[in-house]
């Protein structure tokens, strides 16, 4: 009897070793959201563009208007964090994307080496819609309200 | 002398035997012993509780019950045996009564032959098939899927699996995280246990996280309601599935088996193969499986579904030792997956995201039997290790969950006295470190709980009885409070009581109702606390409630079955009553980052309710038609409107022929509209789908293999599922060709 126990022992012991070896013991819960509640687009250091809790602010401009062919650089983009103040965001993983439903109306383009600043160009008259994110990854940890695009003669 | 004795197999479909392997009859000096043991037929397990009975010359000699390895053993005074008969009679709920009779001439020779050869084993079988008042069977409280049944219903995930089942639904966000849901409850009332041991997995926090288990690795399912299930958990108004190879601490095997079994879709070109061994070494026994599965994109009667891909490798190991007073199975499993979610939809990743999860179990079963008032003891321990990760584009982790379980229980048997026939006692502990990172908002915790339970289940005249009662203690504990500044975590303890009765009713031998009635309490879940962010899956920005209370609710069900002949029908109605429902309610109120509605867990007023009906009919010889149909509607209370996901009715017709060689059937699978509409949800329209089965059982070498071939959703129907993420976008599968082969050696 006491033979089988230390056989059986011997084998309990290895299947757990044998089921434990690789498993992982942490996991890193250090990146930071950014809890934004809003977003400024700056043309030449001026407001263009105010978005706060879902809404455009319409005192600075109700759309994102531009004029055919024209092209406004550079567009600097801040965001509203819930304090109010304007943030940039600085983590390597978090970049700014926008989303156009009809992307022949207009073009927008980040600037070389930069990744809140672009520019934006009329290419059709005509009127679309745009949402501006501020991606993580591929995640957006901020997102705009689909904001009207409008290019002009 | 033939001591076979076969009563006709009337319903080969049903077969369950009682198999009385083993009898020897030994003489002492004076006293006459016999003993022996009683199987089933089927899946040769040791009957337990059942009861033995032994007349003499008209008289009741003895009566007793079978012990947990369905062992049994009369020793009778000396007297004048000679010229007369013992009859013995076997009987246990759910099977026919079978009566023997033996010549004590023959009992004679008998004795004096195993005198002579000293307890060698000498069979005797006797055979029986199941009875069709078998209620808890009929009523559908206690039922397995097994076999045949199990060979034609065996899918690639669990849930598909069981999605034909009574009460089930199918909860889905893409083909590998398809989830069975009980009665349109929340996951929480569908627990899925393996060997009587908890799976512990994160299936149940989000809809994109599949089971983690493969269910080609096990011979049977089993399906518990009702009061039983409090053994098990606190949730007595739910279903709960323990999915079994065999229960190795009782059940003997002598010869080296070995069983591979193959099963290809073409839905998805999904190749499923298993291999499963047990070896018996003397006293030892080893037990082995493997299962390799790997499916590429599911095709749908509107095209390829992208991401709904998925792999997975699941092994497991085992060695026990068996001695009829001491039992021991120690055994562990490694299973990884690898799927896709599909994206694109509103409030989902855009391009959906690959999900890599891994589980491993150790476990240990041990069972003292005591031969006394105190049958058997039973201790557990189950270690489980669960990570899972979900990857972002680009490989980035956007997701990422760890989670240590440590469960271990003792469940303490007493054998028959008065008018009892089942007492459980047991007692329960379960701590576990659950950790979250990457795009998740809830912090890393430590959860511990300590349950004791007990069940009962007796016979009262006409009645048969069961009740049960648990109370759990839990605590948990959050960890780095101060980086969640919003929604700050703080320690809870709960205590919670759950009971449950069911009294079942034989009006005559044909009619049997059942009148269940439950108290369910369960603590809130670490993520129903804590969470405190998006939910992509859901559409929804989801804040938990630290302060929430315990999730309450009373539960009714009544339930009829007739039974005669070749026709048996069923039916049942529950009312389930949370006055404490745990439910996101929308605050109204939008986070303004991810313009996403904020929904607050809140302990909600909340009613679900509905019923089941099931039909079956031997119209011809060997012909049988079949329907089940099952509803359930769930109704906020506190909001006056609907719940959201819950299931439309559904139901399936089927017209089966069946054969000692092959069967064939062919079945409809039907769903209503869904008009009962929860916040954010859409109708769904109601469809019908037509399949074809055939089975063929043959022989190669003299070993029996089996044959399953099916054609699913015939006419390529394009169809969606009320309960799934991604039905705005993507249907169900399309046409899918289905073959399995099973072969045993």
């Amino acid at each position: 009897m006491k033979t089988k126990i230390f056989y059986v022992s011997i084998i309990l012991i290895s299947i757990f070793l044998t089921f434990t070896c690789k498993e992982k013991s942490t996991i890193t819960n250090s990146v930071e959201h950014t809890e934004a509640i809003g977003m400024v687009i700056y043309y030449n250091g001026n407001p263009f563009l105010r978005v706060k809790n879902g809404k455009i602010d319409s005192t600075i401009s109700k759309e994102f208007s531009l004029k055919l062919n024209q092209t406004l650089t550079p567009l600097e983009i801040k965001f509203i964090a819930e304090g109010g103040d304007e943030i940039i965001p600085e983590e390597s993983e978090k970049n700014l994307g926008w989303i156009i439903d009809d992307t022949t109306i207009a073009e927008l383009t980040l600037l070389p080496a930069e990744k809140w600043k672009f520019q934006a160009t009329g290419e059709k008259i005509g009127s679309t819609l745009i949402e501006f994110r501020l991606n993580h990854i591929d995640h957006p940890d901020f997102k705009t309200p689909k904001i009207p695009l409008v290019v002009l003669e | 002398m033939n001591y076979n004795i076969c009563m006709r197999i009337m319903k080969p479909i049903h077969i369950f035997s009682l198999f009385i392997l083993l009898c020897s009859f030994g003489a002492l000096a004076k006293n006459l012993r016999i003993e022996g043991y009683i199987y089933e037929e089927e899946s040769k397990a040791p009957i337990e509780k059942a009861s033995i009975r032994v007349y003499f010359d008209k008289q009741i000699l003895q009566t007793l019950n079978s012990d947990s390895v369905g062992h049994f053993a009369f020793e009778f005074a000396p007297g004048n045996f000679e010229g007369k008969s013992f009859t013995f009679e076997f009987f246990k709920q759910g099977y026919y009564k079978k009566v023997l009779e033996v010549h004590t001439d023959t009992l004679k020779e008998i004795r004096e032959s195993l005198v002579r050869i000293n307890y060698q084993l000498n069979p005797l079988e006797v055979i029986a098939t199941k009875s069709p008042n078998y209620t808890a069977i009929l009523h559908k409280y206690d039922y397995n899927i097994e076999g045949s049944e199990l060979q034609r219903k065996i899918s690639s995930t669990l849930g598909m699996t069981l999605q034909n089942e009574l009460d089930v639904f199918i909860h889905s966000m893409g083909t590998a995280t398809t989830k069975p849901s009980f009665r349109g409850l929340s996951p929480q009332y569908f627990k899925v246990y393996e060997n009587d041991l908890p799976i512990k997995d994160l299936s149940f926090t989000a809809p994109d996280h599949a089971i983690a288990v493969d269910p080609n690795s096990y011979s049977k399912i089993e399906i518990l309601r009702g009061p039983r299930t409090l053994l098990y958990n606190q949730t007595p108004i739910g279903e709960i599935v323990n999915l079994n190879k065999r229960d190795y601490l009782i059940e003997k095997f002598n010869n080296l088996s070995a069983e591979s079994s193959f099963l290809f879709e073409s839905v998805n070109i999904a190749k499923n193969i298993s291999l499963k061994t047990e070896i018996p070494i003397y006293d030892f026994f080893a037990t082995g499986d493997f299962e390799y599965k790997n499916a590429k994109n599911l095709y749908s009667a509107k095209g390829l579904i992208p991401n709904t891909y998925f792999k997975s490798l699941n092994g497991n190991g085992g060695i026990g030792y068996r001695s009829p007073d001491f039992s021991l199975y120690t055994f562990g499993s490694l299973y990884s997956s690898d799927y896709g979610v599909p994206g694109g939809f509103v409030g989902a990743h855009p391009n959906g995201i690959d999900i890599s999860l891994e589980r491993n179990t150790q476990s240990i079963k041990s069972l003292i039997h005591t031969h006394s008032f105190v049958d058997n003891i039973v201790i557990n321990f189950n270690r489980t290790y669960y990570h899972h990760t979900e990857y972002e584009k680009a490989g980035a982790i956007g997701a990422e969950f760890l989670l240590r379980n440590y469960y271990g229980n003792v469940n303490v048997s007493l054998g028959e006295f008065s008018l009892f026939n089942e007492m459980v006692v047991g007692s329960s502990i379960e701590i576990a470190n659950q950790k979250y990172g990457g795009y998740v908002f809830t912090p890393n915790s430590i959860f511990s709980n300590f349950s004791i339970y007990f069940y009962q289940s007796f016979e009262l005249g006409k009645h048969s009885i069961e009740l049960s009662s648990r109370f759990t203690h839990s605590y948990i504990d959050p960890q780095d409070e101060f980086k969640f500044p919003k929604n700050s975590p703080s320690n809870r303890v709960f205590n919670a009581f759950s009971f449950s009765v069911l009294v079942m009713h034989y009006i005559n031998k044909e009619i049997s109702i059942g009148l269940n009635i439950a108290r369910s309490e369960r603590a809130p879940t670490i993520e129903e606390l804590y969470s405190n962010g998006p939910h992509l899956a859901g559409y929804s920005y989801e804040i938990g409630n630290k302060d929430l209370k315990s999730e309450l609710g009373y539960s009714m069900e009544f339930s009829a079955n007739y039974n005669i002949n070749e026709l048996n029908i069923g039916i049942s109605f529950y009312d389930n009553e949370f006055l404490n429902y745990i439910f996101p309610i929308n605050t109204g109120k939008i986070n303004y980052s991810q313009l996403l509605p904020i929904y607050q867990i809140s302990n909600t007023k909340a009613r679900i309710y509905g019923g089941s009906f099931k039909f079956s009919y031997e119209f011809i010889r060997d012909f049988k038609a079949n329907l089940s149909m099952s509803y359930s509607r769930g109704y906020n209370l506190s909001e006056r409107k609907n719940l959201p996901m819950m299931p439309p009715l559904k139901g399936k017709f089927e017209i089966n022929y069946s054969r000692a060689k092959f069967s064939v059937a062919f079945s409809s699978d039907f769903t209503a509209r869904q008009k009962f509409l929860g916040d954010f949800e859409t109708e769904t329209s109601g469809y019908a789908i037509f399949s074809f089965y055939f089975r063929y059982l043959s022989e190669i070498w003299n070993k029996p293999l089996s044959i399953n071939f099916a054609i699913e959703n015939l006419t390529n129907q394009l169809y969606y599922n009320h309960l799934s993420r991604i039905k705005s976008i993507f249907p169900e599968a399309g046409r899918n060709i289905k073959i399995s082969i099973n072969f045993f050696y």
